[in-house]
């Protein structure tokens, strides 16, 4: 099509986007549109003058004439196509190969596309001989950092990882000081960096170098099924629910089934047949991993290959897994004696990696402290100050009002799940929510549900709810309650009803219900169970004021562990991401050895506020044992945020330490892991990635082309804004169009006139 | 909805030993031949029984559930009545109501408990709305049978996370019923007696010699319980008020009928029982 366009228009599509139309008339204006207004008159003069002609063919032949006479008007003002070319060899053209493990897919076929490439971009190639005798020509090479290469030939395609922002910097950093034209990019789109490409793409904007994308590979496979992502457990407590979600991309395998399976370290802890949807071409698997002692694990999750599959190594997906020993703790204030405080605490009790501390109300300015550290932990109730509280992960509020509290002290339990990233849970009673005068506090700020009803008398009887989880429920793995999804679900349907005293308002934007009650015989849900990310902590309501029920209820088995189960699963959600004061992670978490890393340290103090002027040094300890220093700066663009440069040479798992000094305020960070292995990697999302490719190209001013229409680059390239460029006049009056339709009109016109007898 | 039936008490069948059969029908006969003239009256058409000259409220029909602590008095039913149902009714409701309403009214005076005042349930030990009140009082368990119903029954309560207090008894018969009922339920436990340490004495109030009661007649009064595993440092699942009866001093706490400082340190215990119960 484009061809057709550029035979009829003179010039390609690309000219016609870049250039600016002008007019240059061979004689002045007013003479060419005086002398139209003389023939236009002429004809109409003339045909109205022809005997036996209707008043249609009369008005056709005139308008056929006088568009023929405009067209040639048109041609003598001599439209002109004014555009900026590179000047030959003057310029700089970078063409960027992707070098990564995707590159060495076949697609199906006999050659990879590192080969299709490679024959493409050859030196012999007529696309490159055209565009060296226009540009001086820089290849190269990328994947997860970008160097120069001689040619196209030699492709290794051991990249395990595409970084398209970083190939995309690096190359205009390194011509920086060189006119360059544009950058040509050769990849599967298979972008896996993590990195923003928005920066890189700014910056190429703004010195206007246009980005060519030339697509290799597939769009689509015919039959293929693909771990798209694996999400595993950020950094679960020993003995917690291990669910791992798959993401599965299909192609061409409606109704099949697949076997998924997770291995720990080498050793199967999850094994899963799922059958394969008919339509959907995503689905999500879930795995449920048998339990993993405290330390990190690798976990590698495969699909079974099917048969003919287009591409099979893209059937695996690898991650670690680091399990926390604990013990986490948790302060829950109770305002009076009542039995879900002894049952909550029993059914805690019996996890090893949970430390509840507990503080009861027994009477006015009377506590009884269950479960502290040393006898003067709470000694005077509450804690008055934020670095005793956030020395908490999570907090339970029981039927406590809100005046019990001072100012102060409401704050401080706001932020401590806005600032120190603690999880807050506020449980139903006759002193909770708005019945307990938390409207308008910070408390109330951070519910996942508005407290925006009007109190109810907590005298009145209860609302006896069965409740039931929402689907975002039936996913959370605080809320498994049995060792699959259906006997999770046959296990809720079993529940006896509990009985609510409290008001519970609308659901916040952002929150997730993910458990609902309705009174017998009512047709509509009231939110029992929800849960909202606030700041960096998350704050839950839980509205009922006797789960204790779901233990001794009288059609409860003495044996049934559910109220357990379901509330040390609900305590670690409540612990599980509150963040230590100093915290280090790799990014990425996973690379090739040989790969840099960034190091990032975030350092608090103990207020959990951030800070910028510690000495922070984070300890890397290799796969062999060799322990190696790493001194991080901080980031200037996140307070609180360290970083620094790690390549990770041997393959195998590192143990990252970080020790941040601030005067005498010396604190270790919680370990963090980074696995150096290429394993399955860069080839998750291994189908072509056009739609980004077409972004990066139409966000630069650069084109889009399938690998097998990369010949058109050659002329493309060449009209550019950027570089060592001249402006060229282009004609346009001579375009084969205009005597085309020159010719149509003529033709319509003389057919028609003999038609009615006049020629 | 539980309606209490007080007084309905089929024959037990669980095995007696013989000697306990013939004591008990002696002492009942006796008993029975003693107060005969002062049998109280039981009004149908008030409701209301006589009791010494007090009026007693009969007991009605259950609140319905409603989340307060609400006190929960065992209704069980005894082999041989011998008269001791005319001194105020059957057994397992001796101080009843006056006992738990003062109780509750002190409970919700002093302490952040938020008890019903004005009820509390009555229900035997096989009732399903036990379950929903896992604190449970038993008066005169001295004269408590049990059919095998029961014993799951109550098994099944103390398992779940119920704590049960046997009070208003004395002498080492009635503690040999006691023992035996209980080696019914749980046969693996073994009563332990508590001293001042334990911490159901430091719930609410500091109670560092709770055996120095004034005595229940011929004897002192002792305090005994039954853990978890036999362990003391587990979960307390029964309590023995042994020849003791602190209800008695509840129910008669507006009437002087026993000096304050006894009346005091009945309710202190009763305080620190429920405190503890409901936290542990």
């Amino acid at each position: 099509m484009d061809a057709f366009l550029s035979l009829l228009f003179k010039y390609p599509t690309r000219v016609w986007e870049r250039g600016e139309l002008v007019w240059s008339p061979v004689a002045p204006a007013w003479l060419i549109v005086t002398v139209l207004l003389l023939a236009l008159g002429l004809a109409v003069w003339s045909y109205q003058r022809v005997q036996g002609l209707s008043g249609v063919h009369r008005a056709v032949l005139t308008a056929l004439r006088a568009a023929t006479l405009l067209l040639v008007v048109g041609a003598l003002l001599r439209p002109t196509l004014v555009v900026a070319s590179a000047v030959p060899q003057r310029n700089v053209l970078a063409i960027l190969l992707d070098d990564s493990r995707s590159m060495a897919l076949k697609d199906g076929g006999e050659q990879t596309r590192a080969e299709l490439v490679a024959r493409s971009f050859a030196d012999s190639a007529a696309l490159v001989q055209a565009l060296g005798e226009r540009f001086a020509l820089r290849f190269y090479r990328f994947a997860a950092d970008v160097r120069p290469a001689a040619s196209a030939a030699g492709y290794q395609t051991a990249g395990t990882r595409t970084d398209l922002a970083s190939a995309l910097d690096g190359a205009r950093q390194e011509l920086a000081g060189l006119p360059l034209s544009g950058i040509i990019v050769v990849s599967d789109g298979a972008d896996n960096g993590g990195r923003e490409l928005d920066p890189a793409l700014i910056a190429l904007r703004a010195r206007k170098v246009p980005v060519y994308t030339v697509g290799a590979g597939l769009e689509r496979f015919p039959r293929d099924v693909a771990i798209e992502r694996v999400l595993l457990p950020a950094r679960p407590l020993v003995g917690a629910n291990l669910l791992v979600d798959v993401t599965l991309r299909l192609r061409g395998v409606a109704n099949e089934s697949i076997v998924l399976t997770a291995e720990s370290d080498g050793r199967v802890v999850a094994t899963e047949t799922v059958k394969l949807p008919a339509r959907e071409e995503t689905m999500r698997a879930r795995l449920r991993l048998e339990e993993l002692e405290a330390g990190t694990h690798r976990i590698t999750v495969r699909a079974t290959p099917l048969d003919r599959e287009t591409v099979a190594e893209n059937n695996e997906a690898h991650g670690l897994v680091q399990v926390r020993a604990g013990p986490d703790r948790i302060l829950y204030v109770e305002g009076e004696p009542r039995p879900e405080l002894g049952f909550l605490r029993r059914a805690i009790a019996v996890d090893s990696a949970l430390n509840l501390v507990a503080l009861l109300r027994s009477a006015e300015q009377k506590y009884l402290r269950l479960g502290v550290r040393d006898s003067l932990e709470l000694v005077s109730g509450f804690p008055a100050s934020r670095e005793e509280l956030f020395g908490f992960r999570g907090v339970i509020l029981g039927s406590i009002e809100a005046s019990f509290f001072t100012p102060d002290q409401l704050r401080m339990l706001g932020e401590f799940v806005s600032q120190r990233g603690g999880g807050l849970m506020v449980i139903g009673g006759r002193a909770a929510l708005a019945e307990g005068g938390y409207r308008g506090t910070p408390v109330a700020e951070v519910l996942p549900v508005a407290l925006d009803r009007s109190p109810r008398d907590v005298d009145a009887a209860p609302m006896e709810l069965r409740i039931r989880p929402t689907v975002a429920g039936l996913a959370s793995s605080a809320l498994q309650l049995g060792g699959s999804d259906s006997a999770s679900a046959h296990k809720w349907d079993s529940l006896p009803p509990l009985t609510v005293v409290n008001a519970i308002g609308s659901l916040r934007p952002g929150a997730t219900a993910l458990l609902t009650g309705r009174i017998e015989g009512q047709t509509s849900d009231q939110t029992v169970l929800a849960s909202q990310r606030f700041g960096r902590g998350t704050a839950f309501v839980f509205s009922p004021q006797d789960s204790w029920l779901w233990k001794m209820h009288a059609d409860i088995a003495v044996d049934d562990r559910t109220h357990s189960t379901l509330w040390r699963q609900l305590a670690r959600s409540l612990t599980e991401e509150s963040p230590e004061r100093v915290e280090i992670a790799a990014v990425p978490a996973r690379v090739a050895p040989g790969e840099a890393v960034e190091l990032r340290a975030r350092v608090a103090d103990e207020q959990f506020l951030d800070i910028n002027d510690a000495v922070v040094v984070a300890r890397v300890t290799t796969p062999s044992g060799r322990e190696t220093e790493v001194p991080l700066e901080w980031s200037l663009a996140e307070n609180g945020v360290y970083s620094g440069r790690f390549v990770a040479e041997e393959a195998g798992v590192y143990t990252l330490g970080a020790e941040s000094r601030r005067g005498r305020d010396t604190v270790a960070a919680s370990p963090g892991v980074l696995l150096a292995d290429d394993q399955g990697a860069d080839v998750e999302q291994a189908e072509l990635r056009a739609p980004l490719m077409r972004r990066i190209a139409e966000e630069t001013g650069g084109r889009y082309y399938p690998l097998a229409e990369s010949e058109r680059l050659a002329e493309d390239v060449l009209y550019t804004e950027s570089g060592v460029t001249v402006r060229e006049a282009l004609d346009l009056w001579d375009m084969p169009v205009v005597f085309l339709l020159l010719a149509v009109l003529l033709g319509a016109e003389w057919q028609l006139r003999r038609s009615r007898g006049m020629a | 909805m539980t309606r209490a039936e007080p007084g309905r008490c089929p024959a037990p069948v669980m095995p007696v030993a013989w000697r306990t059969r013939v004591f008990g029908a002696i002492v009942g006969t006796a008993a029975a031949m003693l107060f005969a003239g002062a049998v109280p009256g039981e009004s149908a058409a008030q409701g209301r029984r006589q009791r010494g000259g007090d009026v007693v409220a009969e007991p009605g029909e259950n609140p319905r559930y409603d989340g307060r602590f609400t006190f929960a008095r065992i209704r069980y039913e005894m082999g041989m009545d011998f008269g001791f149902r005319s001194r105020g009714g059957p057994p397992w409701s001796h101080d009843y109501p006056r006992g738990e309403r003062n109780f509750t009214k002190i409970l919700e005076e002093l302490t952040a408990v938020r008890p019903r005042t004005a009820e509390s349930v009555i229900l035997a030990l096989t009732d399903k709305d036990l379950f929903k009140y896992p604190v449970a009082y038993m008066a005169e368990p001295g004269f408590w049978r049990m059919q095998e119903p029961d014993v799951v029954a109550l098994r099944a309560y103390l398992g779940k996370g119920g704590f049960i207090i046997f009070d208003d008894f004395r002498g080492p018969r009635e503690w040999g019923n006691l023992e035996f009922q209980m080696q019914l339920v749980l046969p693996e436990l073994r009563w332990v007696r508590l001293d001042g340490t334990h911490p159901i004495f430091d719930a609410f109030y500091r109670i560092p010699q709770p055996d120095a009661l004034q005595s229940y007649g011929e004897y002192m009064p002792s305090f005994w319980a039954l853990f978890e595993d036999n362990d003391p440092k587990r979960r307390m699942i029964a309590l023995a008020n042994r020849d003791n009866d602190l209800s008695e001093y509840w129910e008669f706490s507006g009437q002087g009928l026993f000096p304050v400082d006894l009346t005091n340190e009945a309710y202190k215990l009763g305080i620190n029982y429920i405190v503890y119960a409901l936290s542990r």
